[in-house]
């Protein structure tokens, strides 16, 4: 499925072979202490989800830009093979996708190509709804597939929120369940405990909640607990922040920011697994070529930094990003230099961990469905990698159906 | 705590002695739970009377009617923006200023038990049309409440029951009919959502207004909860309501409301209660009436066992300083701790009790009690904090953290926490007070009411 | 009340006087000839009397202090040691305060920022030295009497009167308060030297620098040139050194080009560029009997506004504002020359990459309003670089439904470059966009708007209007959405696309107003209808404060009502923007009611 030319593939090949070497010296065997590692390491993970909201044009975020049909289909609209960033089958990268085409050849970053579900629909708000809940129009949609895995998780009552939803925008339905409520953060500050730096003031606040009550109401020692590690997590937070020194630049845009605002709670401990962030403007219907490039620079970029950023702090293979948009677009451009609404999509997963390359065939473009490429991987199955590879959890309740994972992580994962 | 609970000493009449008195503080109790609390010449005012008149006094209180015309003009100007946010608002002026306290509690209630979101219906005259039902069936006829909402337009709205054809029955408001309004899960079957759904076809929603269209209603027989016939919609509201878990689950609900948050109360607890329900037709007058006059309100098993919710705490630390803010700014924050008014996170309502509590919430709490003493917007008693606090002559930090205490803790805080919040305050100056107060609603104990 | 005229009129004669007598460029030479050269903001008050006479003495207020709101203020802990202390002022001084002020500040006040020393200084004028020394021994007694006084330096005779690190003087008529020990030296120093004064100053000195203008602010370029763009009724006068301040690298912000977002650039990106070459700035604020005026100058020319930014002067600087239609009860109007496509086209120089980002976004959505048309060459590009904009206050009497909420209607007044192409092309935009809002308002449960089309000789209108659901026909209180009824009008080359019907027939009809000739941009807001408009949102206002400020509904009520009582008492407000010789003059005019 990979050519062997590929550069992430060599990579790959190299870094597998140097653990595989590592595990040899120790006699064949992984000692006990490198799986408990192993099953702290699952217990610690995080996923970040990027929704790109408005329906991308995946044709041209991975583009075949040899085949003649793609050049036909887009007079106005097609991108140059000369102009995409090669990453092998005949396959290139949208120009402005530098920050994906440099996490490939650092292996890092999984393309995974034409997905998308059964009898596609093309509305924005159905699309979205099918692929936060899972479910179609005619099922009852109470809640989401983030929230149905945070809620089987089971987080104690307590501690720190279970997913976290960065922005203002109201809060997307993948996260809703039934019994786990979500926070939605806008900044940081709601992320620490306001008021002065006032030494003594501070100092009153964390003795006061870290006083041990000893009483026989149970409920005030569970607050008193809770508000204990709260007050915690905010000093954390703050020495964190003041030692933060990222040498990490993000770009100016929304995305990078919150992407940064991210990486700031991760590096202060919380133990958040999910975080879930929205990029939008996708939904391109004319002038499309400068609001699709701009779009994806802040995407790659904004990723490449983020991922970078960890490394960092040393939490790099705590974390995966995955991206993901309601649907692709139409192949044939339209009159007014733009796409209207399609089916199948690519979708990126991104980290330390993650094994690198493209998955699955470019989707036919001598195949269509009205118009549209046809998915051959339902988005379902990425997701039960995620619950299952990642997470370590059973993905058939949350997803209400089984679906085969994918090969996404290098097996070390 | 292990224990079980005589129900025959928990509902009988509170008589007050030297183990519980009625003093200032088992009012500011009463205060709290069945309102959102009191200011020290409420508190004073209350224990010239008995506990039963002070409750009689609470579900008797009526909004005069400069007031609700005022209300009224509120709404209209909400409505008018169209902005349904505006109407959150609106509410919380209302629970700012209204002298009928326990109905606003109350109609909060039914806001959880009855959840319908404003950011799916939208329509801010929906919003109000339920929201107005909610306050006027407060304390009334819990059937005909039901009737009501059954065919309420924010209500189908929100759960995509606007259209219910006989072709394809809509088995979203049969199923929360029963699970979270009357009976709860486990006392019906899948055949009994089915088959009320068929009852409920032709119940519609046109342009914002209940309509029944005959020709959509399936007029054939159904077999529901042990019962057959020919069933309409109100029969299937009629049935769901003869069940005998019905006021048991209204009950079990209202204690764990009014009065503690755990452990749940166990049957026998309930059954004395819920016989009373049933007997007087489904009435809630009586039933609060019985849980604000009862041992168990006033007992150690009721006193600081709930986790204060988002309102109770902003509500409350206002009201109890005769406090007034920026109402948009203090729904907005509501909101963000988890309970925005009108805007309920599921049809489920809010849990309450412990999933009100994590990290994220208890660091927003903290904020928000900053932002909130802190707001040019923000004036007790029409001044600044010091300045009532010193026209009620609390001078003394440590007068004015015993005042606090006496008015927002359902629980003491500890001699040590009390002295170095006095270490705090001590400079005297506003900055001191703002630390203290900050510090003080930080606290654990203050979290619990 | 009655006397009032009369002793407007004898203000009037001696403000006129003094203008003539005292001369007051003669007069800031004076002070200019005491200031180091190095000086990067001067601002005077040559005749402080004038100015307190037309504020207090104005009926306006009167009115004011006769205000509830003023008289609470009053009784406020601030206030009362205010006025404590000013008792005390008196009773030191043997006077009451008003004329022991005048008398004091008779020759005026000055106050100066030095750029070397980064200094403030101030000067008084007294009516002569025997005021100015009475003053100073009141003013001693006092301080001894809070046993605050600390001996005096002596400097060349005088005493000076330390003050944290800077001090206070009096040499003859002057007082001299600075917080820099260098700069005030440096005061005392010409004070003393030069014995300048406006009367020996005429007088001819055989010296190399007759004047004792070297090394003052009277050598300095800049002020020179400021004070060329003085005018001499004004009472206020400011001038600032934009030349020194961009050398020394302060206020990098200020004198940056780029603006921060297209609205700002819009609004001020040609005077960011001036501001970028001017080297000095001049202040005037004039009161009259019934105006406050303030004007702003920079020397100015064309070809300092670099390329990409010619679309907000216009080609030499010629853009001129148009002139507007006139219809009743307008609330306000803005005219401006801007070649918005142009801007549009050069955004790419104009901004950074984050805006025209978002730009391209915004370009591509509104092609899609405009049916695949390129908004910023076809749709923008087909228009006279000169826009306008009226707001006038709808009346609904004749309206159903009425909604709650009473907004003015609101209007885009353009020229078409070729009528007769453009007419019918944007026509059919305007129909598609409506068609569209029609698509998204059913999407959003909104009522639709129904279109329909008039001609009376050469008028041409497209309306429309949202029909009333049913439940809102006969409401008093619609929803806000019936304030709008979307229409374009035609005449002629008058392009006019609106927010309600009854305002783009009116403005397609009327006849234009003479308009400012030279001028950039005008804008022009009429406070009596302001007043109306607010009123006919009073109970929207009510609440809308009660529900912000957490008030009672009493509270709020007096709060609005004080807020129309004080607008009414405007007439109106003007803002001119205008480059004009060699001069940007930006001239903000605020009209009261006799």
């Amino acid at each position: 499925m990979f050519a062997s030319h590929s550069h992430s593939t060599r990579r790959r090949f190299l870094k597998s072979s140097a653990i595989g070497s590592a595990v040899l010296t120790f006699g064949g065997v992984a000692p006990s202490s490198l799986i408990r590692a192993a099953e702290e390491s699952q217990a610690g993970r995080i996923l970040v989800v990027i929704e790109m909201a408005g329906g991308n044009d995946g044709l041209n975020t991975v583009i075949p830009s040899a085949d003649e049909t793609y050049k036909k289909s887009r007079p106005a609209l097609a991108i140059k093979p000369s102009d995409v960033l090669n990453i092998g089958e005949g396959l290139g990268f949208h120009p402005e996708l530098r920050g994906f085409a440099d996490l490939l050849e650092a292996g890092k970053l999984a393309i995974v190509q034409g997905v998308g579900y059964l009898d596609p629909n093309r509305s924005h708000f159905e699309s979205m709804d099918i692929w936060h809940t899972c479910q179609r129009k005619n099922e009852v949609r109470a809640d989401g597939w983030l929230g149905r895995m945070v809620e089987s998780r089971k987080n104690a009552p307590g501690s720190d929120p279970a997913a976290i939803h960065l922005g203002s925008e109201k809060q997307p339905f993948a996260l809703m369940s039934r019994n786990v409520r979500v926070p939605s953060i806008r900044t940081l500050e709601q992320f620490r405990l306001q008021g002065t730096d006032d030494v003594a003031f501070r100092k009153a606040v964390q003795e006061l909640a870290d006083a041990r009550r000893g009483e026989d109401n149970d409920l005030l020692n569970f607050v008193q607990s809770s508000t204990s590690s709260a007050i915690s997590a905010s000093e954390r937070l703050s020495t964190s922040l003041k030692s933060y020194r990222s040498g990490v630049k993000y770009p100016e845009n929304a995305l990078g920011q919150q992407l940064k605002t991210v990486a700031q709670l991760i590096g202060s401990g919380l133990q958040t697994s999910v975080y879930y962030v929205q990029l939008g403007g996708f939904d391109t219907h004319s002038q499309q070529p400068a609001v699709h490039a701009a779009l994806l620079g802040q995407l790659g970029d904004s990723v490449k930094a983020f991922l970078s950023d960890l490394e960092q702090m040393q939490h790099a293979d705590q974390v995966s990003v995955m991206t993901f948009s309601e649907f692709g677009r139409r192949v044939a451009e339209n009159a007014s230099e733009g796409t209207d609404h399609g089916a199948a999509g690519p979708m990126f997963i991104a980290g330390a961990a993650v094994r690198s390359g493209l998955v699955g065939r470019h989707p036919d473009l001598n195949d269509l469905e009205e118009g549209d490429l046809k998915h051959h991987t339902d988005f379902r199955r990425v997701y039960a990698t995620l619950i299952e590879k990642w997470f370590g959890c059973d993905s058939s309740a949350i997803l209400k159906a089984i679906y085969e994972p994918l090969e996404l992580f290098s097996d070390k994962a | 705590m292990n224990f079980v609970i005589d129900p025959t000493w928990a509902w009988s009449a509170f008589q007050p002695d030297q183990s519980t008195p009625w003093n200032m503080k088992s009012a500011s109790h009463l205060f709290r739970r069945a309102g959102f609390g009191a200011t020290l010449p409420q508190l004073e005012e209350a224990t010239r009377r008995t506990p039963a008149e002070v409750v009689s006094g609470l579900l008797d209180t009526q909004e005069p009617d400069s007031f609700l015309q005022q209300m009224n003009s509120l709404a209209q100007s909400a409505i008018a923006t169209g902005n349904v946010q505006q109407l959150s608002a609106v509410w919380a002026y209302r629970m700012l200023f209204t002298p009928a306290q326990l109905q606003e509690k109350t109609t909060l209630f039914w806001h959880g038990h009855f959840a319908t979101g404003a950011d799916k219906v939208t329509d801010p005259k929906l919003m109000r049309t339920q929201n107005e039902l909610l306050r006027k069936s407060a304390f009334g006829d819990f059937s005909s409440l039901l009737l009501e909402i059954s065919r309420d337009p924010a209500m189908l709205i929100y759960l995509d029951s606007a259209t219910n054809r006989k072709s394809h029955p809509n088995e979203n408001y049969a199923r929360e009919i029963m699970e979270l309004f009357c009976l709860g899960e486990g006392q019906y079957t899948e055949t009994d959502i089915r088959e009320l759904a068929r009852c409920f076809t032709g119940w519609e929603i046109r342009r914002g207004e209940f309509r029944f269209n005959r020709f959509q209603h399936d007029s054939g027989s159904k077999s529901i909860l042990g019962q057959e016939g020919d069933f309409s919609g109100e029969d299937g509201v009629r049935i769901v309501l003869e069940q005998k878990s019905a006021p048991e689950f209204i009950v079990s609900k209202l204690v764990r409301y009014f009065v503690m948050d755990e452990p749940a109360a166990d049957a026998d607890l309930i059954a004395p209660l819920a016989a009373e329900f049933r007997d007087s037709g489904m009435q809630i007058r009586p039933v609060l009436q019985r849980i604000f006059s009862s041992n168990l309100f006033y007992s150690a098993y009721s006193v600081g066992r709930k986790v204060r919710s988002p309102v109770e705490m902003a509500i409350g630390l206002l009201r109890c300083l005769e406090g007034t803010t920026n109402t948009f700014e203090l729904a907005e924050a509501m909101q963000t701790l988890g309970q925005g008014l009108l805007y309920p996170p599921s049809v489920k309502g809010w849990d309450g009790g412990r999933t009100w509590i994590n990290s994220s919430t208890l660091l927003s709490r903290s904020n928000l009690i900053r932002a909130l003493i802190t707001s040019d917007k923000t004036r007790f008693g029409k001044e600044s904090l010091q300045k009532y606090l010193s026209d009620l002559r609390l001078t003394k930090p440590r007068s004015v953290i015993d005042h606090l205490e006496l008015l927002l803790f359902a629980v003491a805080i500890p001699e040590a926490a009390k002295e170095k919040l006095e270490l705090l305050m001590k400079p005297g100056t506003s900055a001191s007070l703002t630390e203290g107060l900050h510090a003080l609603c930080t606290l654990p104990e203050f979290q619990l009411s | 009340m009655s006397h009032f005229p009369l002793r407007l009129i004898v203000f009037w004669l001696a403000a006129g006087a003094f203008v003539d007598a005292n001369s007051a460029v003669g007069n800031d030479g004076v002070v200019a000839r005491l200031l180091p050269e190095t000086t990067v903001g001067f601002l005077e008050v040559p005749e402080p009397s004038v100015v307190m006479a037309r504020i207090l003495d104005h009926p306006l207020s009167t009115r004011i202090q006769a205000m509830d709101v003023f008289t609470k203020a009053t009784q406020s802990k601030e206030y009362r040691s205010f006025l404590t202390g000013r008792k005390l002022f008196e009773l030191q001084i043997g006077m009451d305060w008003r004329p022991a002020i005048e008398a004091l500040t008779a020759g005026g006040i000055y106050a100066a920022a030095d750029g070397a020393t980064e200094g403030l200084v101030l000067l008084v004028r007294a009516k002569d030295e025997a005021v100015m020394e009475n003053f100073r021994v009141k003013i001693l007694e006092l301080t001894r009497l809070n046993g605050e006084q600390k001996k005096p330096d002596d400097y060349r005779g005088l005493s000076i009167y330390k003050l944290d690190k800077g001090g206070a003087a009096v040499v003859r008529d002057w007082l001299v308060v600075t917080n820099n020990a260098d700069l005030g030296k440096g005061v005392l120093d010409r004070l003393l030297d030069a014995q300048v004064n406006s009367d020996d100053a005429e007088e001819p000195v055989e010296k190399a620098d007759p004047a004792g203008v070297v090394g003052t602010l009277s050598a300095n370029a800049e002020f020179q040139r400021a004070t060329q763009m003085r005018d001499p009724h004004s009472q206020v006068w400011a001038f600032a050194n934009l030349k020194s301040l961009r050398d020394a690298g302060k206020a990098k912000k200020f004198f940056e080009g780029k603006a921060e977002n297209p609205l700002a650039e819009l609004l001020a990106g040609g005077i960011q560029s001036t501001l970028q070459q001017a080297i000095c700035v001049s202040s005037n604020l004039t009161l009259t009997d019934d105006s406050v005026q303030l004007r702003i100058s920079t020397p100015w020319q064309a070809d300092w506004i670099p390329e990409e930014r010619t679309y907000f002067f216009g080609p030499d600087g010629n853009g001129k504002a148009p002139a507007l239609p006139v219809v009743p009860e307008t609330l306000l109007t803005l005219a401006t020359y801007r070649n918005v496509s142009e801007m549009w086209l050069r955004a790419g120089d104009l901004f950074d990459e984050q805006i025209n980002d978002k730009l391209a976004e915004a370009d591509s959505g509104l092609s899609t309003v405009f049916a695949g048309r390129d908004f910023g060459e076809e749709i923008l590009g087909s228009f006279e670089p000169q826009i306008g904009i009226v707001v006038a206050r709808q009346d609904f009497t004749a309206v159903s439904p009425v909604p709650a909420i009473r907004l003015p209607a609101f209007a885009l007044v353009m020229t078409l470059r070729e009528p007769e192409v453009m007419r019918s092309e944007l026509r059919r935009t305007f129909q598609s966009a409506i068609g569209f809002f029609n698509i998204v308002g059913a999407q959003n449960g909104n009522p639709q708007l129904e279109m329909d089309m008039q001609k009376s000789g050469d008028v041409d209108l497209i309306t429309s209007r949202y029909l009333p659901l049913k439940k809102d026909q006969d409401s008093t209180s619609a929803p806000i959405i019936y304030n709008f009824s979307p229409s374009a009008g035609f005449s002629g080359s008058r392009f006019v696309l609106s927010s309600t019907a009854s305002l783009a027939q009116q403005l397609a009809a009327a006849p234009v107003a003479q308009s400012d000739a030279g001028v950039n941009t005008h804008l022009m807001l009429d406070a009596g209808v302001l007043t109306k408009t607010l009123d006919d949102n009073r109970e929207q206002l009510i609440s809308q404060n009660m529900m912000t400020e957490g008030r009672s509904r009493e509270e709020s009520e007096a709060s609005i009502d004080l807020l129309l009582e004080f607008i009414r008492n405007v007439k109106d407000a003007g803002l001119t923007l205008e480059p004009k010789d060699d001069q940007l003059n930006l001239q903000l005019k605020l009209t009261v009611n006799p």
